[in-house]
């Protein structure tokens, strides 16, 4: 029999375990997001401080290119790069944003066939999709690379979205054929009874009942071409194409320490993904573990 | 999960007995037509370049060499350093993700205070850019100024601040952290998903039987969960094997060769020396391999008989 005294331990044991699961996952995100309200003098202080002492906004200032002149000078002067995040910042939404839609406007017929239509071989064609998914990125960015360049597309936002659909489509597919099937077809049943033709049964009954199915489907391939990064930096050459991760990456290669800048951009860049993670967590678990359980 | 051969004999809209491959593929037509034009076509002219001697440095020296740009590979030192330390990587980065995602797992399926915040909190690395991910450890562990130098030397632990990133040997462990702390979330959600699917009642028998907390782990919970290890195995394989944007950010591959991995090679390669198609050949090799392992990996454990539930 369980004691009392064992339970005490027990729940002792958990939560320790547990708080140091919080301290690994928390503190990196947590340093962060101080740093990036540090100003540079605080940034440098040793030992680090934990908490900002005299907090400031002129980090996200300088990124808007708003406040005090003489200080956005200064910042040109130290980190030109700066001024490059909120061009970035319209790319990556864009890029992103046309990407979830593309994927939504040709996943949904594709998934409505494996879910809906009889064919013999749908299944073998759902094996492919998703097979392409187990190439290396590295493997598709040589060949694609020569190709955009062929078709004069390298440095334009739309090479990115065309890399971004390959990656994101299958699991799209795959996803949203699963939440089709979910959906009892009996309703459509009686809507076909009705008179209703495929196209009024599909936009009446089925989509209306899909919408968390497809918005999780967005919500994934956003995310996706949000964060993707190779093929971003491999195909921009300048701030008309270049992504947020690309131009965040962009201060390694300058020698002096501007990391009160680079996270900043940091943020920046983590937000809307993790945002979306906050709210749709729930609707992301499922499709996640879904998608890797029974793929 | 048989798609098609499901007979529902009212259904006539969807014509169950007649299949429709035309309105089938009909709707098909856009997604295949990205897949084909942008997967199929550039895997085949990757094959090709592979097969040729193609360095835009040498414009106009485009020419048939057969396999040699596979053999100069696999008789190069160069080859062999980075498939070491992709081994090193990959094996340290699985294990370490695996084993802590697992915990991490397990954790959420007891009760506790504070388990819905650890939940919440849970996913944060998950949803965060490997890029940032990358600038982050990049910060914490900075040579100078770094968070990590300042805790250990206030701490007495450390004399001096300690470059990490440039010396040999902790460079490559730093990448597996980073890369480690991305990648637990997405291994605990799956584990969780299939923790929860463990029927209680299989638990209690074995209390009843007097087995302890690690007997029925080893014979209860982890047979359950068998499955959902091994596609956990295979993401994280592939996921490893094509590690690039910390590598990009925290090292570029060095210092030396200590952190160059196969895809970092083929990067390099291909965009700093320009050579197409030697770049082409590695990116084929590093595909092969990912290819076998999965392969390697489904025969061998899935056919050990644990894994059929």
């Amino acid at each position: 029999m369980i004691t009392a005294r064992q339970r005490v331990l027990r729940q002792a044991f958990l939560m320790l375990s547990a708080l140091a699961f919080f301290t690994f996952i928390f503190a990196p995100i947590y340093w962060m997001t101080a740093t990036s309200f540090m100003t540079e003098k605080e940034m440098l202080a040793i030992p680090p401080h934990f908490f900002p002492s005299e907090p400031t906004l002129r980090n996200y200032q300088t990124v808007l290119g708003i406040g005090d002149p003489e200080f956005l000078a200064f910042a040109r002067n130290r980190a030109p790069a700066v001024f490059d995040i909120f061009p970035a910042l319209k790319n990556s939404l864009i890029v992103a944003i046309v990407v979830a839609i593309i994927n939504l406007l040709v996943g949904i017929p594709a998934a409505y066939a494996f879910a809906r239509i009889t064919y013999r071989r749908a299944l073998p064609v759902l094996t492919i999709y998703l097979a392409t998914r187990m190439l290396p990125p590295i493997m598709l960015v040589v060949p694609m690379f020569l190709i955009m360049r062929n078709l004069g597309l390298i440095d334009t936002p739309f090479a990115l979205v065309m890399a971004y659909c390959v990656f994101t489509l299958p699991f799209t597919v795959w996803l949203l054929q699963a939440y089709f099937k979910t959906i009892p077809a009996e309703l459509e049943d009686s809507a076909f009874i009705d008179g209703a033709t495929r196209w009024q049964i599909v936009r009446h009954v089925l989509l209306p009942l899909a919408v968390p199915g497809c918005t999780c489907a967005a919500i994934l391939a956003f995310m996706a071409s949000w964060s993707e990064f190779l093929f971003a930096v491999v195909f921009s050459k300048t701030a008309a194409s270049k992504t947020l991760p690309v131009v965040a990456a962009s201060f390694v290669d300058t020698a002096s320490i501007q990391f009160d800048y680079v996270m900043t951009a940091g943020v920046i860049t983590a937000l809307p993904p993790f945002l979306l993670a906050l709210l749709f967590q729930r609707w992301i678990v499922n499709g996640l573990s879904a998608g890797a359980l029974k793929g | 999960m048989a798609t098609a051969a499901t007979p529902q004999p009212k259904r006539n809209w969807r014509a169950p007995r007649e299949e429709q491959p035309f309105l089938f593929f009909l709707m098909n037509t856009p997604a295949a037509l990205i897949l084909l034009g942008l997967v199929l076509y550039p895997i085949v002219y990757s094959l090709y370049l592979s097969l040729h001697s193609y360095n835009l440095r040498q414009p106009g020296r485009f020419r048939f060499v057969g396999l040699d740009n596979y053999t100069n590979i696999l008789g190069s030192e160069q080859f062999w350093t980075a498939a070491q330390v992709t081994v090193l990587f990959s094996v340290g980065s699985i294990a370490l993700t695996l084993t802590l995602g697992t915990l991490l797992a397990l954790l959420l399926n007891e009760k506790f205070p504070g388990r819905s915040i650890l939940r919440a909190v849970m996913l944060i690395p998950w949803a965060i850019p490997p890029v940032v991910n990358g600038l982050i450890w990049q910060w914490i562990l900075e040579g100078r100024y770094g968070l990590a130098n300042g805790v250990l030397v206030s701490l007495g632990i450390f004399d001096t601040p300690h470059a990490w990133l440039s010396d040999y040997t902790t460079a490559l462990p730093v990448l597996i952290v980073a890369q480690v702390w991305n990648h637990v979330p997405f291994v605990a959600i799956v584990v969780l998903a299939a923790l929860q699917t463990v029927p209680e009642e299989l638990h209690e028998a074995a209390r009843i039987d007097g087995a302890n907390v690690f007997q029925r782990f080893r014979h209860i919970t982890f047979p359950w969960l068998s499955h959902a290890l091994l596609l956990v195995l295979i993401t994280q394989t592939m996921v490893a094997l094509r590690t690039f944007d910390i590598i990009y950010v925290l090292t570029g591959g060095g210092p030396g060769k200590s952190t160059t991995v196969l895809a970092w090679l083929t990067y390099v390669t291909t965009f700093n020396f320009l050579d197409f198609g030697r770049g082409s050949a590695y990116a084929y090799i590093l595909a092969l391999t990912t290819l076998a392992l999965s392969i390697v990996y489904i025969r061998v454990l899935w056919k050990r008989g644990e894994l059929a539930r």
